[in-house]
């Protein structure tokens, strides 16, 4: 009788930490929605610049946050930025809005490794943009989690239930 | 819908200037940091009081860390690369035994309630000296910078111990 309490009361203890573990368990809580584009031009979208971007969607996944992927050529057709000679680097809160109304944030990146130069903007809904610049470090998965690190926070700064 | 500003800078940063002199020739010293608020006026103590935080926590991995608030031509520097951040400017002479120099800006403090508070930061730049460019550069617009709240100033000090943990890794053969 004993024993079957115990393992009763062992099991409600691994479920609660189960939902404590998990991002979305908490009433009237929602996840980060984040819209991620990876800008990383074709000539440079080498086997090395797709793992970096996937290092930081990993990066962002294991943050519980709701990352809804658009490509490039339909996300400069949402915001009417057909021109790639102007860099997304220069892109304004108000002329992306169509790419972030219907979630938190918007985040663009351009990740090359073998120049060890990376480019990212993260828009958010509520009007913070940051611009973010990496030279020279190694962009490997260590590297991309210090930097989501960074984005993630200026995206939640700015999250409204 | 509005169209996507034009502005003139390209796809891709300009070049450096050629005509700029040339870097410092003084190898930077293994194991300095200057760490720098720049402000356009004093700071207040609290913001002071938040440096000398971030200075113990970097002292954990730096073995010198010198801790100021920027002199005119750091300020003039991280001014100059806000303006263009794809083409950075030379890097202050002081500059040139530092191992790394962490620059905050620091926004014009703000009137609450007759009392003056922090205008928070809104650029953070890494440089590793004679690296001309930033090793690191962050521009905050609106908020959501790493030097907007003072709770989480030791969660800065340890992610920039983190940057220099990662970059220490990477020279290792």
């Amino acid at each position: 009788m004993n024993r079957t309490v115990l393992r009763l009361a062992a099991l409600l203890v691994s479920a609660n930490a189960a939902l404590l573990a998990s991002g979305d368990a908490r009433a009237g809580d929602r996840p980060l929605i984040v819209r991620f584009v990876n800008m990383t031009p074709d000539a440079a979208s080498t086997d090395a610049a797709s793992q970096c971007v996937q290092f930081l969607r990993d990066r962002a996944a294991q943050e519980s946050v709701d990352l809804k992927p658009i490509t490039e050529t339909p996300l400069r057709k949402l915001i009417n930025a057909t021109d790639k000679s102007v860099s997304f680097m220069t892109w304004t809160n108000a002329a992306t809005e169509p790419a972030w109304k219907d979630v938190d944030s918007l985040f663009a990146v351009d990740c090359r490794p073998e120049e060890k130069r990376l480019d990212a903007v993260l828009i958010n809904k509520t009007g913070t943009r940051v611009e973010f610049r990496l030279r020279g470090e190694a962009l490997d998965r260590p590297r991309a989690v210090w930097l989501m690190d960074d984005v993630l926070r200026a995206s939640w700064a700015a999250f409204e239930l | 819908m509005p169209a996507v500003s034009t502005p003139s800078a390209a796809a891709r940063p300009a070049p450096l200037p050629s005509a700029e002199p040339a870097a410092p020739t003084v190898a930077p010293t293994p194991g300095t940091l200057r760490l720098a608020l720049a402000a356009d006026s004093e700071l207040l103590k609290t913001e002071q009081t938040r440096s000398d935080i971030l200075k113990q926590s970097l002292e954990k991995v730096v073995k010198n860390v010198d801790a100021a608030p920027a002199s005119a031509a750091e300020l003039a520097y991280v001014k100059a690369l806000a303006a263009n951040p794809a083409a950075p400017p030379a890097l202050p002479a002081s500059w040139a035994t530092f191992e790394t120099v962490v620059l905050l800006r620091i926004e014009p403090q703000r009137t609450v309630r007759d009392k003056q508070v922090s205008g928070g930061g809104s650029h953070v730049v890494i440089v590793h000296p004679p690296a001309r460019e930033p090793a690191f550069s962050a521009v905050y617009t609106q908020g959501g910078s790493r030097f907007s709240d003072p709770s989480q100033d030791l969660e800065l000090g340890s992610w920039l111990k983190t940057h220099l943990k990662l970059r220490e890794k990477g020279k290792t053969p």
